[in-house]
């Protein structure tokens, strides 16, 4: 089929967040190691990436191959995808108020740098404003039914400029013979 | 490039659902078969049927045991707005799977549903897109 693929990215990581019966968060899915909550109190949590050994390691440095900045191998290194590459999607389950809304209406993410990694940091409040859990402890509640998580790699690059293009709509420069 | 996908992540359903002339909802996309209202309820709760067969196979979204129901579904909902600049009207999303009442099939059905503010169930001005990605 004919490729649109202009812009490559790709999926890192993706998760469920839920609340366990004792009220911690949890994770389900992949390429995420850890969530915690950021401040004593509903809707506020910290997400870390897998590190290490696995592709989806944003925990490394840069993309450039040299000491400091990743593997030898191409792999991203250590502690570091770059934030500006970063694209996270977050999507509310429903709760138990029929047919099934959620009172969370501001679903945010940042990305914070720190020495433990590349971490997301997610505050979800609800539509007066408050910080609200995605769910209750251990089962949905009128909030919602969790929340889903998606961190995409926008692996940008800069615009191909280096190969003139030429044709009737498409001059490369003005040449005079 | 470096291929930093590490595990299953496909795309099972994509779409742009928006509202003929009577206000019945219509989607246009692959992955869903069939797109009606709630019941009675007039606006703001939507359920999409999954195509029987691939993709958007129902079958592709196994069932889980509470709360993990559906842990290997993920979708992504974007409301369109009406109008320059194209206001929104929408500030709540949440998003559901429904089981098959068909043992082991799994999630046949997505629920959406929306709410302007003051909070109370709305279709959105322009539409809606949605995205559903299926994992391992």
């Amino acid at each position: 089929m004919t490729d649109y693929a202009a812009a490559p990215i790709q999926p890192i990581a993706e998760a469920l967040l839920i609340i366990d019966a004792a009220g911690n968060p949890q994770l389900v899915g992949h390429g995420f190691s850890s969530v915690v909550r950021v401040l004593p109190g509903p809707g506020r949590f910290r997400i870390t990436f897998d590190e290490g050994v696995v592709p989806e390691d944003v925990g490394s440095g840069g993309l450039v191959n040299e000491p400091g900045f990743g593997y030898t191998d191409g792999r991203v290194g250590p502690n570091g995808v770059d934030p500006n590459k970063l694209r996270v999607a977050l999507t509310m389950r429903s709760g138990t108020t029929a047919p099934g809304s959620t009172t969370l209406a501001d679903l945010n993410a940042s990305v914070s740098v720190t020495p433990q990694g590349i971490q997301i940091d997610v505050a979800i409040a609800n539509f007066l404003d408050a910080p609200t859990d995605p769910m209750g402890a251990g089962a949905p509640n009128a909030n919602g039914g969790g929340l889903e998580i998606i961190a995409f790699y926008g692996n940008a690059t800069a615009d191909n400029f280096s190969q003139q293009l030429v044709g009737p709509n498409y001059q490369p420069v003005l040449q005079f013979p | 490039m470096p291929d930093y996908s590490a595990f299953t992540f496909e795309p099972i359903v994509q779409g742009l659902v928006t509202f003929d002339a009577a206000g019945a909802p219509v989607f246009n996309g692959r992955g869903v078969s069939a797109i009606s209202r709630v019941g009675a309820i007039p606006a703001g709760a939507f359920i999409l049927q999954l195509d029987a067969g691939l993709p958007g196979n129902a079958g592709a979204v196994p069932p889980g045991v509470s709360p993990l129901a559906n842990p290997n579904v993920r979708t992504l909902i974007t409301t369109r707005g009406a109008g320059i600049p194209p206001i929104p009207n929408i500030v709540t999303k949440a998003v559901d799977y429904l089981l098959s009442p068909v043992p082991g099939v799994g999630a046949d059905r997505i629920l959406v549903v929306m709410q302007t503010f003051p909070i109370a169930l709305a279709d959105p001005a322009g539409g809606f897109e949605i995205v559903v990605w299926r994992t391992s």
